[in-house]
This record gives structure tokens, sequence and C-alpha cells, in this order.
């Protein structure tokens, strides 16, 4: 099995998640991740229009963990919800971080903000940037092994 | 029943190797993988939910992945938890390709230092070896490196060492200490029909462009084109054994349970330094109730995994430390030799490696915690782009109770055996560490670092597993000759890192691979000699 078909066979699907956990799901992150003057919230950048699915459709194990998050502690405040988790169920907790991070910089908004162009190919500049002057000098110093 | 010159289990670093030089010899040979080839389509580097699947499909360790091909391993006992990958190419597909050679000094500590056992071969013997693997495996670098003996340059030119290397360099040059332009087993040109490096920085969780080498690209290909026969998704579970003490073959089961056995004159594991001890020990039979080749008592024992150290050092300005090839970009070997003055012996070799995208700077997985709240934005700033890691790999001292045995009650998907590893972090080691993080801080300040976090142990860092089987000329404290030949077992070779005699402090799969091609063309030139099952 490749881990695309480990993604695929999963049998919770991202169209499982309730409406209501999408909504406390929102309610915390955006305290986990607050706007800034430069930044949106997460509620809003990371897990709405659709992005959660985008998450969860790449890590379906973590729907588990965010169901059960929201089934034990949705009726309390965001901060009181992650007060419990953190305390009674340490996997939901750490499911329902990275779910909430991991919507916030997958988000192409928020990777334009931060001008995070990483894992985008780019032509390689062979040895263009070494400094060969530095490097002689490492040269000069002699040789660093021991005979043996 | 399939039948064949060769047997060869595991088709990764050291299995790639020998397939290649045993078809070239015109040999008929089997090699049973329990993983599949590798789809370099389905890699994930250039999908946006990158860094997520990194940290699930595409970790490292088998037990976050749970995929059916893995075997699972009880690390509870363990100070660090065991990496690899299971498929055509072996843990290559993960590595990140940085591409040391051991030192003329790693082979003889021993004699030097006084501790461990020197190895029954020295560097000199192993260097036209590294050499020929540096060509078939595309190694990029820079030749006259003063921290080893003379001889050829790398085939290919240095990769960029980006914005970070150079404002290393430039603190090392201050400081007068040791850098170089990293071996990286990583294309820097067009190579034998290989593509380059477009810097994606994804190289531990699959290389889609080929450009990293490994063995279903630069070893695979040519030696099924000249007849080896590569079954994947065949799981040995044990090496079958004649009356008269010979290797006959071995049983291995599919992904649909069904169970065969194939027969081979000469069985070769190469199934790395976990799986091999696991395959021997878990043939025990009441005619060999300790496992295969194990009249010494070592199969299993001497586990060595380099416990790694990491430190991270803040940069006000960006440094661009989420790009570029992962393995290394500058190496540092200034404090690699022993100095007994510093209360330790052995030393470290340094690998300055990126630091990740905006998820690894939300969640570090390396130096750094966590920060929620109004705090989040800033703790972000201060990571992405504007740190740079110094990796410590420090050399690990044999010791027989660091070992992998067969787990009591844990199976794998087939319901074979699983194994366990028992390993602590020796007081020789925890000193190591500590010199060369006060070293490494010192290194990043005078760089310019305004802040400096250190990972003092990471515990995920199981990437180097060594020494379970390893080699010698004396029956008695040793499971194989210096060619990976078993002591016990004449027709039974070993060639993945379980045979090394000590670890040395640098990333061992140059190593590995030089060792595999080495005692293969051995066994290539002494085939008259050979003892065979009837
Ligand atoms: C994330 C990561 C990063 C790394 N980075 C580096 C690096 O930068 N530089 C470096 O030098 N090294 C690195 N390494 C280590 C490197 O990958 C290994 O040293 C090397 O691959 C080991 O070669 P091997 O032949 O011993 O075993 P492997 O390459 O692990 O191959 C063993 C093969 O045997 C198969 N197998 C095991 N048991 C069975 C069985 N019972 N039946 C059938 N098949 C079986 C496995 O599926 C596997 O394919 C890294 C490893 C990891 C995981
Ligand atoms: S950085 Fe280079 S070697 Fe690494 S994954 Fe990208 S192309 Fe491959």
């Amino acid at each position: 099995m490749t881990p695309s078909q480990a993604r695929e066979t999963t049998s919770t699907t991202a169209a499982d998640v309730p409406g209501e956990c999408r909504d406390w799901l929102r309610r915390v992150a955006d305290r986990l991740i607050p706007a800034s003057p430069t930044m949106p919230a997460a509620g809003d950048a990371g897990l709405g229009d659709g992005h959660l699915d985008v998450v969860l459709r790449a890590r379906p194990d973590l729907i588990r963990d965010l169901v059960r998050a929201w089934a034990s502690t949705g009726e309390l405040a965001p901060d009181e919800s992650l007060d419990e988790l953190r305390q009674s169920d340490p996997p939901a907790y750490h499911a329902v971080l990275l779910i909430v991070a991991g919507g916030y910089y997958t988000s192409p908004t928020v990777r334009a903000l931060l001008g995070y162009a990483g894992q985008q190919p780019r032509t390689l500049q062979i040895a263009g940037d070494i400094d060969m002057d530095l490097l002689m000098r490492v040269v000069e110093r002699g040789p660093r092994y021991r005979q043996a | 029943m399939e039948q064949a010159d060769v047997l060869i289990i595991g088709a990764g670093a050291s299995g790639g190797v020998a397939a290649g030089a045993l078809a070239q010899a015109g040999f008929d040979v089997i090699c049973l993988e329990q993983g599949n080839w590798p789809d370099r389509a389905d890699y994930p580097a250039q999908r946006g939910t990158y860094e997520l699947e990194a940290r699930k499909q595409w970790s490292g360790s088998p037990s976050v992945r749970q995929n059916p091909v893995d075997y699972p391993i009880n690390d509870a006992d363990s100070d660090v938890a065991p990496l690899m990958y299971a498929g055509v190419g072996g843990s290559m597909i993960l590595y990140a390709g940085d591409w040391p050679r051991l030192l003329p000094s790693d082979f003889r500590v021993r004699s030097l230092d006084g501790v461990a056992d020197d190895w029954p071969l020295r560097y000199a013997d192993l260097q036209p070896f590294y050499e020929r693997t540096d060509v078939a495996f595309g190694v990029s670098g820079a030749g006259g490196d003063p921290a080893y003996p003379e001889g050829a340059e790398p085939p290919l030119p240095p990769l960029p060492i980006g914005t970070m290397g150079a404002r290393m360099a430039h603190a090392h040059d201050k400081l007068g200490w040791h850098w170089w332009p990293a071996a990286q087993a990583v294309l820097s040109a067009p190579y034998q029909g290989r593509r380059p490096c477009v810097q994606f920085g994804a190289c531990m969780q699959g290389c889609p462009e080929g450009a990293k080498a490994s063995t279903d690209l630069t070893h695979w290909p040519a030696a099924v084109a000249k007849g080896v026969r590569l079954l994947t998704g065949a799981r040995v579970a044990r090496i079958l054994m004649s009356r008269g003490g010979l290797a006959t073959g071995a049983e291995f089961v599919r992904p649909d349970g069904s169970w065969h056995v194939v027969r081979a004159d000469v069985v070769i594991l190469a199934a790395n330094a976990v799986g091999t001890p696991r395959i021997l020990l878990n043939s025990a039979s009441p005619r060999h109730p300790d496992g295969l080749a194990n009249s010494s008592g070592l199969v299993g024992r001497r586990l060595m995994v380099h416990p790694f150290a990491n430190v991270t050092g803040y940069f006000e300005d960006d440094v661009e430390s989420w790009r570029g090839h992962v393995g290394a970009k500058i190496t540092c070997f200034e404090f690699y030799e022993t100095d007994t003055d510093r209360g330790f012996v052995r030393g470290a070799k340094w690998s300055l490696a990126p630091t990740g995208g905006p998820l690894n700077a939300a969640l570090p997985t390396r130096a750094g915690d966590a920060v929620w709240g109004a705090a989040h934005h800033e703790h972000v700033r201060r990571h992405l782009g504007h740190t740079i890691s110094w990796g410590i790999f420090g050399e690990d001292l044999p010791d027989e109770a660091n070992r992998v045995t067969v787990d009591a009650a844990l199976t794998d998907s087939s319901g074979i055996p699983a194994p366990k590893i028992t390993y602590a972090v020796s007081e020789n080691s925890r000193r190591l560490l500590d010199f060369h993080i006060a070293r490494a801080t010192e290194s990043l300040h005078t760089a310019g670092a305004y802040d400096v976090a250190t990972e003092a142990l990471m515990r995920s860092s199981g990437w180097h597993l060594l020494g379970t089987a390893r080699m010698g000329t004396d029956p008695r404290t040793s499971v194989v000759d210096p060619y990976g030949r078993s002591h016990d077992i004449p027709n039974l070779y070993v060639m993945d890192g379980s045979v090394f005699v000590t670890s040395g402090g640098v990333n061992p799969t140059s190593t590995i691979t030089a060792l595999a091609l080495r005692s293969t063309e051995h066994l290539i030139a002494s085939r008259r000699d050979q003892r065979i099952p009837a």
C-alpha cells in the first residue's frame, strides 16, 4: 500500500465532521492563533472556506481525535476546552493543535503574507556561492585527521 | 519454488549495491523486499500539505507511519526511536543524502584511544570502494577537504551552501575552525540520465526529482535489466538451514497471506541493523536455539545509533533557512578527533541543516517550543527563515547491553515476531554531546545569533542503525568476517549496517555501501571456494 492509498482507505472522511464541530474548531482556532495587525486569525484563514477539508484529506487519521475533542469539550468556552483537553486527552489536544496550525500554514493566503515560497523548484547555481578565499584558508590550516 | 544462485533479503542501500555487482558478474539473483517500488509521483514535496504529511504517512518512523509493509518496533526501553523505510531503495528513500566518509581514526579506536575495538580493515582498504560508490550514486562535493586523506574528487561540484552556509563559513573563518561544503549524494548537475536538485527542501519525504541518490534509481533498474528477480511485497520470516549447517534459502509471506520458500546457494542479509538481527533471531530452531550465526552471542548486540543533538541559532536577518537540500550545507570536523582533556573520547561531526517551513516553526520538532495565543505570530516570525541549526552526530561506542531482541508479544501485519530495542545513551556520549553543544553555541554566536536554543538529545533521531552483527577476525567476538561472511554459516553473508565495528561520528551510508561493494566483490572473486548446500 502506498502512502496515498493509506490516506484513502480510512473509514472516516472529512465529510463526517459535523458543522457544529467545525464551528467549535474555528472558535478554538482563533484562541490559538488570533489575528494580529498583519496576520489573520486561524478561524478565518486556515480553517474557513473548505480548507479544513484539505487538511483532513491529507491527514484523515486526525478526524477521530478532532471529533472526540469536540464531543467532550464542545460545550465549554474555547479557552476552557483547550485547558480541559490538555489535561484529560493529550492526543486529542495535540490533534487540535496540529489541525489548526496545519490549516493555517498550508493556507495560500497565510503563506503569501509570510513571504514563504518553500517547496518550489528553482534552478541550481552550481558552486557559485562558495567563497574560495575562505575555503583556501581552511586548507592552509593543514590536515585535521589523525594518521591511522 | 523459486531457486537462485544468490538470495538477497532487503532491497535498500546495501541490497541494491550487492545486487548490482552480482548481476554484473552474471549471477542468478533473487531479492525479497517487504516493501514496494516507490512511486515518485506520490512524494509529497510539492503538495501544499507537505509538512502535515511529513508528520504521518511520510514520517521516518515506522511506528508513526503504521503502514502494513512496515514492521512495528517496541522502542519503549530505548532513549532513541529507530527510523527507517520499507521499499525498493530502503531507508534511502527518506534519508537526507548527507554523504561523509568515516575518517582513518574511526577504524582504529582501540589502538588510538584504548576504547571499543579496531576494525579488521583500514581507511585505505575502503578508499577505492568509497570512490567507486561516489561515482555510482552521483556525489556532489568539493575535493581537498583537509579533514580527509587525499583522494579522488567527488564526481560532481558542490551544491550551493546558501545564505546560511556562507554566514557560518565566515564565523568559522573568524574562529579558525574547520568548515567545508558538505559531500551530498544529491546531484548538482545532470548525471547519468538523472536530473539535478531543484532545492525543494523536502528530501526526507522522497525526492520528486530523483536528484537524491537511492538504489531504486542508481542500482536496481540496471540490476533488474540484467535479470535479477526483485520480488516486492515479500517479507522474510526466517532463513532455512540444511542438516549440514548451510543456509538453503528463506521462507517468506506475501501481502495476501500466502507463504512461500525460495532456495539459494548463498544468502545475503541486507535488511538493516534492526531487520537483520530480527531475521537471524527469528530463525531459531532446536538445532540453533539462539538464532542463526550466533555462536558469539553477539547477534543483535552492540546496537549503535549516533546520539544526536541540535543547536539552533536565531538571527535578526533573513537567512532563508527553509531553502535547499536538507542533508547538510557545510560540515565541521573541528572537534572530531579525541582530546582527553575534554573528559570523553572520540568526537562528532556537525552538519548545517535548514530548519524547515512554517509548520515546523509553529510546532518545532527541533529546538524551540510551540507558542499559542497573542505571542504566536512573533514566535513564528523569529523562527521561520531566521534560524540556523547545527546537527551534531556523536560517535556512539558499542555496548553489548544496547541491543535488538525479538519482542515476546508484538508482531508485524503477517504475524511475524517484531523487534524490540533496548538502548541507553552512555556517559561518554552525554559528555561528548554537552561539549559539542557548547562549541556549536559559540559558533552560532560568532555568526551573529542573538539567541540559541538546544535540543540536547533528539529522541526521533534513530536514522543510523549499526553494529548488531559486527565484523571481525575472531569468531568468539564477532558475527561475520571482514567480508561479511558468517563465521558459523559459510554461505550466509551480512552486508548492511549491522557489520559496523564502531560507529564513527558521521552519517553511515557511504560506508555501508562501500563495504557492501567490497564484500560482494570478494564473494564474487572467491566463488570457486564457496561452500554451497548439496
Ligand atoms: C529519515 C532518515 C534520514 C537519513 N539520513 C541519512 C543521511 O543523510 N546520510 C546517511 O548516511 N544516512 C542517512 N540515513 C540512514 C540511511 O538511510 C541508512 O544508513 C541506509 O539506508 C541503511 O542501509 P541498509 O542497507 O543497512 O538498510 P535499508 O536501506 O534500511 O534497507 C533495508 C531493506 O530491507 C527490507 N527488509 C527488512 N526486513 C525485511 C524482511 N524481513 N523481509 C524482506 N525485506 C525486509 C526493508 O524493507 C528495507 O527496504 C537516514 C535514514 C532515515 C530513515
Ligand atoms: S532539495 Fe534537491 S534532493 Fe532534496 S528533494 Fe528537492 S530536488 Fe530532491
